[in-house]
């Protein structure tokens, strides 16, 4: 009963004597460790809801501000404030040490407001996309402490602040990496350091911290490659416009995920449970596979790309970037093959805590899109066989290295309604 | 032909193919494809991974190349590539196929690499092929050396004991010696019986022994020479040196010390301070392979100073003085005057074990050279001596001798003579050498070196007999080089060893040595009682040759002429013209030098005519004035080569110089 014993109404007391930030630093420190808030419902049995509240109680007034000592609204952080807010969260993650207690923390400090359900939905709805491409605006529709949370991430890539990362990959697995609360990070994140903050912006140390962060945060930055996934190209079974990646973005994730074959597969690895609160369940992870093959069976289709013939693109100058571009996709599309490879090496090494690693229903939604984008009349038989190529090269291997995990059928039956191709008939008729 | 004509498994590999020009990223994703779509289909698993070989990458190619050996172990093409692999392993050269090979062998897993390389040598068609591959293997991965290493050393002591070869320098030998027992010794884990462990000790040394006493770098059934030299015998080293600590032996840390002599006072420190035991106990066994490695390197090392020309091999391109040098009893000259020889220099570096040196080498031989061969001979004799302890010690150095058949080497016997004159055992020294005689000594040598034990012997005809038998070849004429300091110097000996000299053989030092000899005979003989005249006289013809050293006989000499009243000597003008001696000899003619009556001068014509000798009798002017004259004739001749008139004199008065030796 340690919540019973301690002292309620003097940790108020105590807390409102102090300014902020050190209000907020001294809450937080509270949470974690001093009057033992938060360590018995981590470590030993789920919070009660009277629990819940209080701790909740003391975030909204003493580490957000949000209210005052009678509950009442107060007016939000000035920008200087919200500064030296991130200075003590980032502190405050750098120096824990319990990771039971950080995760549980983390994610009290930045329960979403309506919460939607946690969901691995494929298709989320009702997010404004073009916001997403006006620099600058993407924290724009975000709530304060959604907002807070985006510029939290964008600091720790940049100071290197593991603790934060780690807690905000298991935040967005536990949410689901296509929700709409990890999207919307995303979104910042993406603006900060691959829009806003591109290499050609002189400013070379990001791209340094960018480089490492496979190795150092790969949990983090693949949920973040799943999340990303999800923001560009065409909107399956939607006819709404294709978006390309920005080149920044897409020339960053073809150097992590060829250098790294497991990347994608990390969120299959690693074990949760040990990581949360007692009771909490583990949600399913969706990895990054999906959702990247998806960009190179789509890119031939890339309104962008004026010629998609790379014997003549090689040459020529003027089209080098075009070149570029989609040898991009060549080598992202053969390291994401080669990604799905290592599904049986970690398999064999009894490494793989999730069956799935791509469920039949993204691929299938797929291909609906893309016999849409066939229908038109704008495109020529040679980016039509191009993107069916990798798309029946993905299916392929997916299937032989155990990556399409459940039923088939239907994948099989969507696979046949698209225009010939040879590879892809051969591979239909071994899995029919 | 028609893309649609192409089955399945050709429409991947084409379309692989084809992408390959494109750009390697597609050319990867179709071959990714390919292999799994067709696991089972070598052609396409063999088209991924030769894809790779072609692009040069033989990181991926290794991936690929596994999977297709544990795949397809029953292709031909496969095995072709094994071939290849195999082959450039065996190669250090630059050429950038075999280069790629290695490269793609050294990316494989290590079990791949083990497998690859063990059914390589299982399907071997003979058992040379099968060794050289599992050496290979261990060279390449010796964490299996405790897996394979005792079955491969069974194999090659069998195969070489089946082979036609009659010599241990043969392949089987190499391979076991040279290139298994450093990786097999090398195992801290291996575990081989103590007994196997000896018997590989005497096949290294039996090895490199033979291949050193054979006298070319050739192995039998190795092409080529692999084996350096310089690297033979720190091989050897290393191999005591490992078996020692396998066996625990306290004298096997001596390997790792530089300096020869102070691996043989190790030795010799390990004999007094440790109890042997019987033949068979550690102690014993370690003392006696130990020595007899150390005994074999420093003899080896001794007979290539001396003759250069007994192994052919070490002469691979690293030139050396070609005269030989030969070890002979020394002379003591009476005056003391070239003294700053190899003696001094070796003067702080006389250790213990050598308190006394009285060996010295001529001046002809650098001052390097000389050290080492000091060096090399010293620690022979005291391994040899070490060896001689007891009467266990003796006899098993005799059977190691047998089974290594060092009679056979010729060079061994010889050591010995040379070890009894350097212990002064003159007889058993003269039977040693009589006994291998001129099959390794050329006659010259052989005479000269018998006739130094003679003396010591107190032989002095022999002595004189042997002598004058090895100089009557010499040619008469010859360049004048007496500039050459030719003392034959050494310390008188306190201990009862004789002093000994490394002389060159050449001309020079030859007419030294023998001039050296002759006169220590004659001295005997001049100067008992009784009529001596004509060993007096050779005596003061020697003399000339290393005037005005040992002056002192001179002296002697002239003071037995007073004594006597009277000197004659026939060969006088022939063979004096040394001015000082001359004007000693004049001056005893003077009545201040006591009017001696000298009959050295044959009378003349116009004497003979007379019936005048040409004396020195009291009164007799005329005949004093023929015998001044004759004395400044003799003076005019004083610029002649007192070498070639040294050789003159030993060829031509043989029989003179004996007759005053028998008298």
């Amino acid at each position: 009963m340690a919540i019973a014993c301690s002292p309620q109404p003097d940790l108020h007391r105590i807390l409102r004597r102090l300014d902020f930030p050190q209000s907020a630093k001294e809450a937080l420190a509270c949470l974690g460790m001093e009057k033992q808030l938060c360590l018995p419902l981590a470590h030993t049995r789920p919070p009660t809801s009277k629990q819940l509240d209080y701790i909740g109680e003391i975030i909204d007034e003493f580490v957000f501000c949000e209210i005052d000592h009678k509950g009442a609204r107060r007016k939000r952080l000035n920008p200087l404030q919200e500064l030296q807010l991130l200075e003590v969260l980032l502190g405050y993650f750098a120096a824990g040490e319990d990771k039971v207690i950080l995760n549980t923390v983390f994610m009290m400090l930045f329960t979403p407001p309506h919460t939607p359900s946690p969901s691995p939905s494929p298709s989320p709805s009702g997010f404004a996309r073009a916001d997403v491409f006006t620099p600058g605006t993407a924290t724009a529709a975000l709530s304060d402490r959604m907002r807070i949370l985006a510029r939290l991430v964008s600091a720790a890539v940049a100071s290197r602040n593991l603790a934060v990362l780690n807690c905000t990959g298991v935040w967005m697995q536990q949410l689901g990496c296509l929700s709409q609360h990890s999207l919307n990070l995303s979104r910042v994140f993406i603006e900060d350091y691959f829009v806003l903050n591109t290499p050609q912006s002189n400013i070379s140390s990001s791209t340094s911290y960018l480089e490492q962060l496979p190795q150092q945060a790969p949990h983090f930055t693949s949920c973040f490659l799943t999340a990303a996934a999800e923001l560009y190209g065409g909107i399956d079974g939607n006819r709404s416009a294709y978006i390309p990646p920005p080149m920044c973005l897409l020339n960053t994730i073809v150097n992590w995920v060829s250098s790294n074959p497991r990347l994608c597969l990390t969120p299959l690895t690693l074990n949760l449970q040990p990581l949360l609160p007692k009771g909490s369940i583990v949600m399913t992870s969706v990895t990054p596979l999906a959702g990247l093959l998806k960009w190179c069976v789509e890119a031939p289709f890339n309104p962008s790309l004026k010629k998609t013939s790379p014997v003549k693109l090689e040459k020529t100058k003027d089209t080098k970037s075009t070149w570029n571009e989609n040898s991009y996709y060549s080598q992202l599309h053969s390291s994401l093959l080669e990604s799905m490879q290592e599904r049986s090496v970690l398999q064999n090494q009894q490494q793989l805590l999730q069956a799935e690693v791509i469920s039949p229903r993204h691929l299938v939604a797929l291909v609906r899109g893309l016999l849409d984008s066939c229908a038109k009349n704008n495109s020529s038989n040679e980016k039509i066989q191009l993107s069916l190529d990798r798309l029946a090269q993905s299916v392929q291997v997916a299937q032989s290295s155990g990556c399409l995990y459940g039923n088939t059928h239907e994948l099989m039956q969507a696979l046949r309604t698209l225009p010939y191709n040879r590879l892809l008939d051969i591979v239909v008729r071994r899995y029919s | 032909m028609q893309e649609n004509q192409l089955s399945d498994e050709e429409y991947v590999i084409y379309r692989t193919k084809s992408s390959q020009k494109l750009d390697a990223a597609t050319a990867k994703a179709w071959m990714i494809t390919a292999k799994t779509l067709f696991p089972r289909n070598f052609a396409v698993q063999l088209e991924a991974y030769t894809t790779q070989k072609s692009a040069n990458n033989p990181k991926e190619a290794a991936r690929y190349f596994s999977s297709l050996f544990f795949d397809f172990p029953n292709e031909v093409e496969l095995w072709e590539e094994v071939q290849e692999i195999t082959s450039a392993l065996q190669k250090v050269d630059a050429n950038e196929s075999s280069r790629f090979y290695r490269d793609l062998f050294s990316h494989m897993l290590t079990e791949v690499q083990h497998q690859l390389l063990l059914s390589m040598a299982e399907r071997a068609e003979d058992t040379i092929e099968h060794c050289r591959l599992m050496l290979v293997l261990l060279a390449r991965l010796p964490q299996f050396v405790d897996t394979h290493g005792k079955k491969l050393v069974d194999t090659l002591l069998t195969t070489e004991k089946h082979s036609h070869y009659q010599t241990p320098v043969n392949c089987f030998r190499k391979l076991l010696v040279v290139d298994l027992l450093p990786t097999l010794l090398g195992s801290r884990t291996i575990d081989v019986p103590q007994k196997q462990l000896y018997r590989l000790i005497l096949k290294s040394i039996e090895f490199y022994v033979n291949w050193f006493a054979s006298g070319s770098p050739l192995i039998q059934g190795v092409e080529g020479s692999e084996l350096k030299t310089e690297e033979a015998w720190t091989n050897l080293f290393k191999i005591m040196f490992a078996m020692g600590r396998k066996l625990g032996w306290e004298l096997s840390s001596m390997f790792s010390i530089e300096n020869r002599e102070l691996m043989c006072q190790n030795l010799w420190a390990f004999f007094r301070s440790t109890p042997l035991g019987d033949e068979d106990s550690p102690n014993f066994r370690q003392l006696l392979y130990c020595t007899t490695v150390l005994l074999v390197e420093s003899l080896y090392e001794y007979m290539r100073k001396i003759d250069p020309a007994c192994f052919q091999i070490p002469n691979q391109g690293n030139k050396m003085e070609t005269t030989q040098l030969l070890l002979v009893r020394a002379f003591l000259p009476s005056v003391d005057s070239g003294l700053e020889s190899a003696l001094k220099r070796r003067k702080d570096e006389n250790s213990a074990s050598h308190s006394t040196l009285n060996v010295t080498v001529t001046k002809s031989c650098p001052t390097p050279t000389a050290t080492t061969l000091l060096s090399s001979f010293l620690t022979a004799v005291s391994c040899w001596e070490l060896l001689q302890q007891t009467e266990e010690l003796r006899n098993e150095f005799s059977k190691i001798c047998l089974h290594l058949r060092t009679e056979s080497w010729l060079w061994l016997p010889n050591f010995i003579a040379d070890v009894y004159l350097h212990q002064g055992l003159y007889a058993e020294a003269l039977t040693k050498l009589q006994s291998v005689g001129s099959t390794v000594l050329n006659p010259q040598s052989f005479l000269l070196k018998s006739s130094g034990i003679f003396f010591g012997l107190g032989n002095h005809i022999a002595a004189t007999e042997q002598i004058l038998h090895a100089v009557a070849n010499l040619p008469l004429e010859g360049g004048s080089d007496s500039s050459t300091s030719f003392t034959i110097p050494c310390f008188s000996s306190p201990i009862g060893k004789p002093p000994l000299h490394f002389m060159a053989l050449n001309r020079t030092e030859i007419v030294q040595y023998s001039v050296s000899v002759l006169l220590a005979c004659l001295q005997d003989r001049a100067f008992k009682n009784g009529n001596s005249d004509l060993a007096v006289g050779h005596l003061i013809v020697l003399l000339q040759y290393d005037w005005p050293n040992n002056s002192n006989l001179l002296e002697e000499s002239l003071e037995k002429i007073r004594r006597q009243g009277q000197f004659t000597y026939q060969l006088f003008s022939s063979y004096v013209i040394q001015v000082d001696i001359l004007e000693e000899i004049a001056y005893l003619v003077t009545d201040q030098g006591g009017a001696i009556n000298v009959d050295i001068f044959p009378p003349s014509a116009a004497q003979l005519a007379t019936q005048r000798r040409m004396t020195t009798r009291r009164g007799d002017l005329g005949a004093r004035e023929d015998f001044r004259s004759a004395m400044k004739r003799q003076m005019g001749r004083s610029p002649e080569n007192i070498q070639n008139l040294m050789i003159r004199f030993m060829i031509r008065e043989r029989e003179n110089i004996l007759q005053a030796m028998k008298v």
